[in-house]
């Protein structure tokens, strides 16, 4: 017993350190950012600032000493980052489930060739159509709009596929009276499925939500205004032009991470859940 | 009901997809009407010393990030298995935290650590009396330098995986296998091992295609650096797309990367399947 005992602190204590260890270089991001310049680069190393300063993070987000191009801004790149993601993550959730529920409850001639060509998309990496998705974008003269940000984001198979799992475990019996009361198929899906989808949406939420936070690649090739310029490509220009100045860089980058480890923390529940569900399929 | 999704997805997939193909088999560009010219772009991809290093390089890269990833959150999984409830619920959350991080912000934060003046590494090395390494400039650290931050990013959620699954296996095959004399090692290779197949095809597979599509960190850290020792497939293909304006060759080079996604995710699936016929 009381070897048990020593084993799990023992345990815990490898379990903390190696944490500690795992998240040390975002807080030393944090950190970093409140540095003054001579303290980000002095030696020795000093861990902590002389004093918490705020004042990097308050010019980045006032912009007061112009970092960025004409027409950009960060707290304006965060803005428009989180509205192509959330306007994303809406309809991909909207159109994606009224797919799901076509190919879990329906059937009608091609749904098999349909399926197919649904789950082709899915396995066909991006970079093989990264450049004529450009070139499809640009015939319909979609670069530097946001559309072109969100719509070719927004059908997304995996996601199909998932709440589509989720509705064939939906027992048949709850919308046959609505069938034989004549709902239509939409009413059906909109007043039984919609307000059942809870878990599976947060799980594809999240990941969608993630996947437009941290886009890079497409916004470089399709956005070259300043003022649709996505976070990340902005924290790249940053870089570029402020090579050393790493207590700005470090404050533009915290601010940047704290979107997404504030959603992961708040629905930590939910992707535990998701990460059991595509693991064991 | 299902409108909406097919015309978005046969517009910036299937018609991209079919463009692609199609257009690696003619010596295209931006400004000018297209010719066939059948496998001439793969010709020139292929005979691409640039193309062909940066294959080796991002092979290597595999080679170092997915099994010392896999081992490391191996371990690690069934550590945390052995933790109270309370640690290890921190201990999770902590370790998912990378994993949401975008790939730009990584690049930032490891620049940064790798810093010749300010980085925290030299800092630690000269605290030590030892000598301070320009770790993304020199041929000797500069894979590594790279290959970190990518086994640093996926791990806690690698790990959470493998956690997933270990919790999975009922702990009645481990107590009748103990109550049989079983030692822990064999209760490991007979039990865990073959309960945990289909999460570990699925951990090496994106393993494996993550690490083959390394771009944005390799972008900030190294740039392909130095002399194309860290040049990857992607940021090789993304130079072009940039500077050449004969496009055949990127998408050619394109093509060929999906085949090598494809057919390694094939192979590592087959692999572990006929491991378990074995059984």
């Amino acid at each position: 017993m009381n070897n048990e005992k020593i084993a799990r602190s023992f345990m815990n204590l490898i379990g903390i350190l190696v944490a500690l260890f795992a998240i040390f270089p975002l807080v030393w991001m944090v950190i970093s950012g409140f540095k003054k310049q001579e303290e980000v680069l002095a030696f020795p190393l000093k861990f902590f600032p002389e004093q918490w300063n705020i004042r990097n993070y308050r010019e980045i987000l006032t912009d007061s000493t112009s970092f960025f191009p004409d027409g950009a801004s960060f707290t304006h790149s965060m803005l428009v980052t989180f509205g192509v993601a959330a306007f994303s993550v809406v309809c991909s959730l909207l159109l994606n489930s009224m797919a799901a529920y076509v190919f879990a409850r329906l059937d009608f001639p091609l749904k098999r060739f349909l399926w197919v060509y649904y789950m082709m998309t899915m396995f066909v990496p991006g970079i093989a159509v990264y450049i004529t998705s450009f070139m499809v974008v640009d015939m319909l003269q979609m670069t530097n709009t946001f559309w072109v940000l969100t719509l070719p984001g927004i059908a997304y198979v995996w996601s199909v596929f998932f709440i589509r799992q989720f509705y064939l475990n939906i027992p048949v019996a709850l919308e046959e009276a609505a069938l034989l009361d004549g709902a239509s198929r939409f009413r059906i899906y909109a007043s039984i499925f919609l307000p059942l989808s809870i878990p599976p949406f947060v799980i594809m939420g999240i990941n969608v939500f993630l996947g437009f936070w941290s886009s890079f690649l497409w916004p470089v090739m399709t956005i070259s205004d300043p003022s649709l310029y996505q976070i990340n490509q902005l924290i790249m220009f940053f870089k570029s032009q402020r090579n050393t100045e790493w207590h700005y860089i470090m404050a533009a980058a915290s601010i940047a991470s704290i979107p997404p480890i504030v959603l992961m923390l708040i629905f930590q529940k939910y992707i535990m859940q998701g990460i059991k569900l595509s693991g064991i399929k | 009901m299902l409108l909406p999704t097919f015309l978005l997805l046969s517009l910036f997939a299937v018609l991209p997809l079919g463009m692609s193909v199609y257009k690696s088999f003619t010596d295209f560009s931006f400004y000018k009407t297209p010719e066939f010219t059948g496998f001439h772009n793969y010709r020139i991809v292929l005979a691409d010393p640039f193309f062909r290093k940066s294959v080796l390089v991002v092979f290597k890269l595999v080679f170092l990030i997915v099994p010392l990833q896999f081992a490391a959150a191996f371990l690690f999984a069934n550590l945390i298995k052995g933790m109270s409830k309370k640690v290890s619920a921190f201990v999770k959350t902590t370790i998912y935290i990378p994993l949401v991080i975008s790939g730009i912000v990584v690049g930032a934060i490891f620049s940064f650590i790798y810093d010749y003046q300010g980085g925290i590494l030299n800092s630690l090395l000269q605290f030590f009396g030892l000598e301070g390494q320009a770790w993304t400039a020199d041929p000797a650290f500069a894979l590594y330098s790279v290959a970190a931050p990518a086994i640093w990013q996926s791990f806690g959620y690698v790990t959470l995986m493998m956690l997933a699954g270990l919790l999975d296996i009922p702990n009645d095959y481990y107590e009748a296998a103990k109550m049989d004399g079983a030692s822990a090692f064999r209760r490991m290779l007979h039990i865990t091992i073959p309960n945990m197949k289909n999460i570990f095809i699925f951990i090496l597979i994106s393993g494996v295609t993550g690490s083959l599509s390394l771009f944005e960190i390799v972008l900030m850290i190294t740039n392909g650096g130095p002399g194309g020792d860290t040049l990857t497939p992607f940021l090789h293909l993304f130079n072009h797309f940039n500077n050449d304006p004969t496009m055949g060759y990127t998408v050619a080079g394109a093509i060929l990367m999906a085949l090598i996604l494809g057919a390694f995710s094939a192979v590592v699936f087959r692999l572990v399947q006929s491991d378990k016929a074995i059984d």
